[in-house]
């Protein structure tokens, strides 16, 4: 009897209509379907293996694509400024995703350029937030203030990698914002490229009306799959990563793509894989990134594979030259066990677990602010640092978080998903497509 | 003369020979009422009872979880799916024991009239005005009202009246045939945001620039804050200091009172910071009240 109410709760469970109602929603109740297609040979990875996949995901440049943008477009509006210094706009505003490091991308793709092109170029040395809010004016006045200026200066380049690092939530943080706006944008001797996101954007523009004073905002464009495929296939290689074939429904999602391939062939298999990534990843980098080693399993040879595998382990070894640079992926020496094989599952991005409207409000000012200590977090959220210790942990159970050293910030593979929810509960953030 | 007494003779028989069918009438629909048909009864007003609270508690939870934008609109059908319940079970129950045909209707609701006319006046005037509030809505479920005194959500919308959760967490009946007589503020008609009005009391001498600007700063960093909706700082001067109402939108109506006590606390935290002075007394003579 007992089995079979068992039997009877685990079909009810199972049905779509109790789900949305059961107690943990539509969200929880659904199964991780991440994992759910996945073969039953599949196993966890090696801690080690894991741990070099992720080391060479960390090393990966910020995509070519990425940087070209950004002198794309710093050229043009540059080139526009110079022929009138006085009444075209003097600056350049560069947005990424709130879980990518724009800074990054900028400090990179600026210094690069600006070399190549013998531009005097300056930035906002900052690696992060001042400690206390008040303390951002002073410190912005320090690092870029010039006082009143009585002689021609040599225009200049200079870029604020990170516009988030110059505000906080609270009743003096946006102070900074005041003074890039009042003092330094109209300093007509300077051209400025700041590096910002979507939501903190839309925030500054709401609140202050920031966008007003400011030039030409491009928005990173979205990564394709083959883009994506072009960056992250040194890894996949150095790793011999196989790409499994696709789930029937990414096939019929794929069916109206041209694929040339045999359908059944790895680069069909890969193709697929790296279309998918990017139609799911919403073409964010790092998100992309994230999903893609989430994706990767191991499962075990077949004996007569596993015998092929170890021939050619033996022979990579003895060929095996001392030429390895240490930043190049394909170098990497693949530990794979030799029992196993590294597999490419369809990526999905996981579900979110139940959140309340407290949990909104806290991962709304980590999306505003990108990444935040503890202290900052509670400042911006106007409540008792120990209170939202409690409530950051707790998230940081369920993958939501990702605390490294004191800076706190939302895990990429979440924000596709955290974006809509936010979105749907009023918050000002853009609804994805 | 005769024909009078005649005539009043067969008045009176007549009006005997009415009373009697009548009579007959009831002892026939009385004897009609088996065991059977009190058990089938007794199972539709459970059915009813059971259906009502599932509605219930579906429509509730699924309003609670879904995302905040649909939350009032699923709530709106609560009243409606309980009336419609409701209705079925009582026609079922009435065809089950009067046999509605066209002159029992007739008898039934003349009998109902008198019984209403007499002992439930008020309920029946409440049932009536509930039946009409769901059309002219002058609240809905998640609304938050000011009604007969009281201030709170409106959490269920039953036949007879509401229940208001107020601020402290009580929850308060009000009949619906207070719409007949009192006067109903609503704060968001149906919509998510409900404006929050927020009152700073200070010196006369302030910078009142410099304290709007603060009022708006704290305004605009705070978490509750919807940053779509207008934020504007009224001030009034007053024989005792100058008042300033910050009126904004919290991203939640229920967030009201926890948002108010945010702004309040940022922005003493500010106004200590400038040093800014707080009125010294009350004009208790004054005929100008702070509420106003």
């Amino acid at each position: 009897m007992a089995n079979l109410i068992q039997q009877c709760k685990d079909w009810l469970s199972r049905q779509r209509v109790f789900q949305v109602l059961g107690p943990g929603g539509a969200d929880s109740a659904e199964p991780d379907d991440s994992r759910a297609e996945s073969s039953p040979e599949q196993i966890e990875l090696p801690p080690k293996l894991a741990q070099q996949l992720t080391r060479l995901v960390e090393q990966l440049p910020i995509h070519p694509d990425d940087r070209a943008t950004v002198q794309s477009s710093l050229e043009s509006v540059l080139a526009e400024w110079q022929q009138q210094p006085g009444i075209s706009s003097n600056s350049l505003v560069i947005l990424s995703s709130p879980v990518t490091a724009v800074s990054r991308i900028l400090s990179e793709g600026l210094a690069e350029w600006a070399a190549a092109q013998s531009w005097s170029l300056s930035h906002l040395e900052w690696q992060e937030r001042p400690a206390q809010p008040e303390e951002i004016v002073d410190k912005l006045r320090l690092q870029l203030g010039r006082g009143t200026l009585t002689t021609a200066v040599e225009p200049e380049i200079t870029a604020i990698p990170n516009l988030s690092w110059c505000f906080l939530r609270s009743a003096e943080g946006l102070d900074g914002i005041d003074y890039l706006r009042d003092h330094l944008l109209n300093d007509r001797t300077r051209f400025w490229v700041i590096g910002s996101d979507p939501v903190s954007w839309e925030y500054l523009k709401s609140v202050l009306d920031l966008p007003a004073y400011c030039g030409q905002v491009v928005s990173l464009p979205e990564l394709s799959g083959e883009q994506l495929a072009a960056w992250i296939m040194p890894v996949a290689e150095a790793l011999e990563i196989h790409f499994d074939s696709p789930s029937i429904r990414d096939r019929l999602q794929h069916l109206n793509h041209n694929h040339s391939e045999q359908s059944d062939s790895p680069q069909r298999f890969k193709d697929e894989y790296f279309e998918r990534l990017a139609d799911v990843s919403e073409g964010i980098s790092t998100v992309a990134l994230q999903l893609f080693l989430r994706s990767v399993e191991a499962e075990p040879l077949e004996a007569e594979d596993a015998q092929d595998a170890n021939e050619d382990n033996g022979n990579a070894e003895a060929s095996e030259t001392t030429q390895e640079t240490q930043n190049n992926p394909d170098s990497e020496k693949k530990e794979t066990p030799r029992s196993l094989r590294l597999v490419a599952r369809s990526p999905k991005l996981p579900s979110l677990p139940q959140l309340n409207q407290n949990d909104h409000y806290l991962l709304y000012s980590l999306l505003l602010h990108g990444d935040l200590t503890l202290t900052a977090l509670a400042e911006s959220l106007g409540d008792a640092p120990q209170t939202v210790n409690n409530q950051v942990q707790a998230l940081r159970r369920t993958g939501l978080l990702k605390q490294q050293d004191q800076v706190i910030q939302v895990n990429p593979i979440h924000y596709p998903r955290l974006q809509q929810e936010l979105a749907a509960n009023n918050f000002l953030v853009e609804r994805s497509e | 003369m005769i024909w009078q007494l005649a005539q009043t003779d067969e008045n009176n028989k007549s009006a005997g020979e009415a009373a009697g069918e009548t009579a007959r009438q009831a002892g026939q629909i009385l004897s009609q009422i088996t065991t059977w048909k009190i058990a089938q009864a007794l199972i539709i007003v459970a059915v009813a009872f059971v259906v009502i609270k599932s509605l219930d508690w579906i429509v509730i939870r699924t309003s609670e979880r879904v995302a905040k934008e649909w939350r009032l609109r699923i709530k709106q059908f609560l009243p409606f799916i309980r009336t419609l319940v409701m209705t079925t079970a009582v026609v079922t129950l009435m065809n089950l024991f009067l046999n509605l045909s066209r002159d029992n209707v007739l008898a039934v609701t003349g009998t109902i009239a008198v019984a209403l006319g007499f002992a439930f006046k008020d309920y029946a005037s409440s049932i009536i005005a509930g039946l009409i509030g769901l059309f002219e809505a002058p609240y809905r479920v998640g609304d938050r009202i000011r009604i007969a005194d009281h201030y709170g959500e409106v959490v269920s919308y039953g036949l007879r009246a509401i229940r208001l959760k107020t601020p402290t967490d009580n929850v308060v009946t009000v009949p619906h045939n207070h719409i007949w007589t009192s006067t109903v503020s609503n704060a968001n008609m149906g919509a998510l945001e409900a404006q929050v009005v927020t009152e700073f009391y200070l010196a006369h001498d302030v910078d009142a620039q410099r304290v709007k600007q603060i009022l708006l700063r704290v305004a605009y960093t705070s978490k509750y804050t919807h940053l779509t909706l207008p934020v504007v700082v009224i001030m009034q001067e007053k024989s005792w200091g100058s008042l300033f109402k910050l009126k904004s939108y919290p991203l939640d109506a229920r967030d009201e009172f926890l948002y108010m006590t945010d702004l309040t606390t940022r922005a003493k935290r500010m106004f200590a910071k400038h040093q800014f002075a707080y009125p010294r007394w009350f004009d208790a003579n004054s005929n100008t009240s702070i509420d106003e």
